[in-house]
């Protein structure tokens, strides 16, 4: 488990693991943090944040000094391991830890470990893509994948876990900016044809913005409406007086949710929307690629409306107004016909067998339990996967005498994102307002647990609540976002962002904690 | 297993920590801090601990004359076993104490069936009224010598205390041989006995 806290984020997937580790799987968890992940852990890395690839890299090296690759596939099924080798070269063992902080023997043992087992996956997400190197440090690891051949076969692999039920399904049905429905370009001439034939219209050819693109273009006045379904940018973004600010400039602002978000506090329309796993009928998708049917089991409350209805309605009083009535069934059954990997999920598939992975081309086509086992046919299927040679670069929001301490931002288990879905219930568990600090930081600063103080970092401050934690490592601080009205820690972390995903380096901004004004020591 | 919640108010006395460690020792707490940033645990290492639980309540129980809240948690932290399993463990046997302990010995005294017949019952009467903190005691394995006695000390080792075959049979056990046990710290001296019926029996010592 690398920069995931699954324990906490993704409980039921956990589970899995866990029935993994009780049959003798051994688990490694690398994260700044000694999370609850952690706990169960056979090792637990504590490595500096934002030293990924480095620790990456050092793995490498290390498998390959001891002869541990896997060359016939290497020398089948990649591309580019000569240079790799020579570029990871200067990560040995010593400069590793030294640049990771984590011990040369632990990252020796992580090497043969991952190594030597006969299967192994590598699981990962925010610790991992929340950084501005996190294209890169994803990178990182799918080059032990292909040092070692953990990849492509049943039981080894790489496993990003992802973040809400259906956000594998959002990019899969095509609400990304490069993407149509089924991961087929956008810029893809004869794709878009082909969606353009079966929708009866014309497709812009070039990709629109990402989110980042996007605020980007409002500081341009370039974008001037938003249309928001299901997102909470007011509390979730990072840096949030600067996007907040953004958002203000906008002529028209349409919220489309569940919950009357701080987002849609300053929208000019709010949509109340069904609640998607209770009150419609559908499709999701997981993290494992498995396409789900989910139904409606009551009806939405009030006006809330299904939102397929209410886009639909939205289209009629643009102009658009013969798209028809349909089912999710019917737009289901559409969708198959212009989607090769959903081809052979019939309705009645999806019903019958309890959800199906892609890629499923064909209705006799079972589903896909792991991807890239084209790389292990001879010779291999398709294009060589190539090794990446990414640098190491550290977190943007560097560390300085005014701004002397690293913050990250985590997650709690009953609380969810920004809070709106978890803020409702009590829970004898809620936790996570709090700045926690090591023992020894708060000894240096003259504090105590419960005190409250500023922390400020070059972006704005706010007051919080200190805790002290007793083996946190030094230097490193860390809290929850999910209480945004209390503690609202987006004013405070860093918008740095990865040029290549568009993604805020959340889990890296620089911060300086000072006693509140007229406090003593 | 990670995940655990420690309830107890009270922190274990230094006594109880040491005596955890001491019967923990040459396996050590699952959990091993190498260095701020490594840390070894996990289910391997907390399997093969799990037999020390035992070991452990004997120790608390020996160290600090009972089972405390506070003493409990730490051996389940150092374990990693849940303190509800381990309190199951702990209130299931007559020998560990859930109170604080009001005196510095318990006589345990067996009123099964056996030493019933060799008038235990008088004899916890007896002790009673010398002073001594008497419990009633499920059978304590020296039928043929009763009525039999166990003196539970907190911080120092248990005391036996049965009748003696002086040649003319078993006598048996007055409070003033109990008193004089416990005063000199004695146990009455164990015997072995003869390996009765066939020749082909083996006894079978040194199993796990």
């Amino acid at each position: 488990m690398w920069g995931s806290n699954a324990r906490n984020a993704h409980p039921i997937f956990f589970h899995h693991a866990l029935r993994g580790v009780a049959n003798g799987a051994r688990m490694w968890v690398i994260d700044p943090r000694r999370t609850g992940t952690a706990k169960f852990a056979d090792h637990w890395l504590g490595l500096n944040v934002g030293s990924d690839i480095g620790l990456a890299h050092g793995m490498a090296r290390e498998i390959i000094a001891a002869g541990l690759q896997n060359d016939e596939f290497i020398a089948n099924a990649t591309t580019g391991y000569e240079e790799y080798v020579s570029f990871i070269e200067p990560w040995t063992l010593e400069h590793t830890s030294a640049v990771t902080g984590v011990p040369a023997e632990a990252i020796r043992d992580l090497a043969h470990g991952y190594a030597m087992a006969d299967k192994a996956q590598i699981c990962w997400t925010l610790g991992i893509t929340e950084h501005h190197t996190g294209v890169d440090n994803v990178q990182s690891l799918c080059n032990l994948s292909l040092l070692t051949g953990h990849v492509g076969r049943w039981g080894s692999g790489l496993v990003p876990l992802r973040g809400q039920n259906n956000v594998q399904g959002g990019g899969d049905m095509g609400a990304l900016p490069n993407k149509l429905t089924g991961f087929q370009d956008v810029e893809d001439d004869e794709a878009r044809a082909k969606f353009e034939v079966a929708w009866g219209c014309t497709i812009p050819s070039d990709n629109g913005w990402n989110l980042t693109q996007m605020f980007e273009a409002m500081g341009r006045d370039e974008l001037k409406a938003i249309y928001c379904i299901g997102e909470n940018p007011v509390d979730s973004e990072a840096d949030a007086t600067h996007a907040r600010a953004l958002l203000d400039r906008l002529d028209m602002l349409v919220v489309q949710d569940v919950f009357m978000t701080r987002t849609a506090e300053i929208a000019d329309v709010v949509f109340p929307a069904a609640l998607g796993w209770a009150e419609s009928d559908g499709t999701v998708t997981n993290s494992e690629r498995r396409v789900q049917r989910m139904r409606a089991a009551v009806p939405p409350p009030g006006e809330a409306r299904q939102e397929v209805d209410i886009i639909n309605d939205l289209a009629a009083a643009m102009g658009d107004d013969d798209w028809g009535q349909f089912t999710p069934e019917q737009l289901w059954e559409e969708l198959r016909t212009v989607s090769p990997m959903h081809g052979g999920m019939s309705w009645e598939r999806l019903e019958a067998e309890g959800g199906i992975q892609w890629p499923c081309p064909t209705e006799d086509h079972p589903g896909s339990s792991f991807l890239h086992g084209r790389l292990w046919e001879r010779p291999v299927g398709g294009r060589r996967a190539p090794f990446s040679c990414v640098e190491d670069r550290p977190p943007l929001d560097e560390l300085s005498d005014e701004y002397p301490l690293r913050l990250t931002t985590v997650r709690a288990l009953d609380s969810y994102n920004t809070g709106v879905q978890t803020e409702h219930f009590a829970s004898p568990i809620r936790t996570g307002e709090a700045l926690s600090i090591s023992t020894s930081d708060a000894e240096a600063l003259g504090l105590v647990d419960g005190e409250r103080v500023t922390v400020s970092s070059r972006r704005g401050s706010i007051t919080m609540t200190i805790e002290v934690e007793e083996h946190l490592a030094v230097g490193l601080c860390h809290t929850t976002f999910h209480f945004p009205e209390t503690t609202d820690i987006n004013q405070i972390t860093s918008d740095a962002v990865d040029p290549k995903s568009g993604t805020a380096e959340f889990k890296a901004a620089a911060i300086r904690i000072d006693k509140l004004v007229g406090a003593h020591a | 297993m990670p995940d655990l919640y420690f309830g107890a108010t009270e922190e274990a006395t230094e006594a109880e920590r040491t005596a955890v460690a001491a019967a923990i020792a040459g396996f050590g707490a699952v959990t091993i801090r190498e260095t701020e940033r490594l840390v070894h645990a996990g289910r391997t290492r907390t399997r093969e601990r799990r037999h020390l639980l035992l070991p452990a309540l004997h120790a608390l129980q020996r160290a600090a004359g009972w089972i405390s809240p506070g003493g409990l948690d730490h051996a389940c932290a150092e374990l990693e076993v849940p303190p509800a399993e381990a309190y199951g463990v702990a209130s299931f046997y007559h020998l560990f104490t859930h109170e604080p302990p009001t005196a510095a010995d318990t006589v345990h005294v067996c009123d099964d069936v056996a030493c019933r017949l060799f008038g235990a019952g008088g004899l916890i009467d007896e002790l009673r009224a010398e002073g001594h903190h008497v419990k009633a005691s499920p059978c304590l394995g020296q039928c043929e010598r009763g009525p039999a006695i166990m003196v539970q000390r907190t911080g120092s080792p248990d005391l036996t205390v049965t009748a003696v075959d002086d040649g003319a049979g078993y006598g048996s056990v007055t409070p003033a041989e109990v008193a004089v046990a416990i005063a000199e710290k004695i146990s009455t001296a164990s015997v072995t006995l003869p390996q009765a019926g066939s020749s082909d029996l083996r006894l079978l010592a040194g199993w796990a």
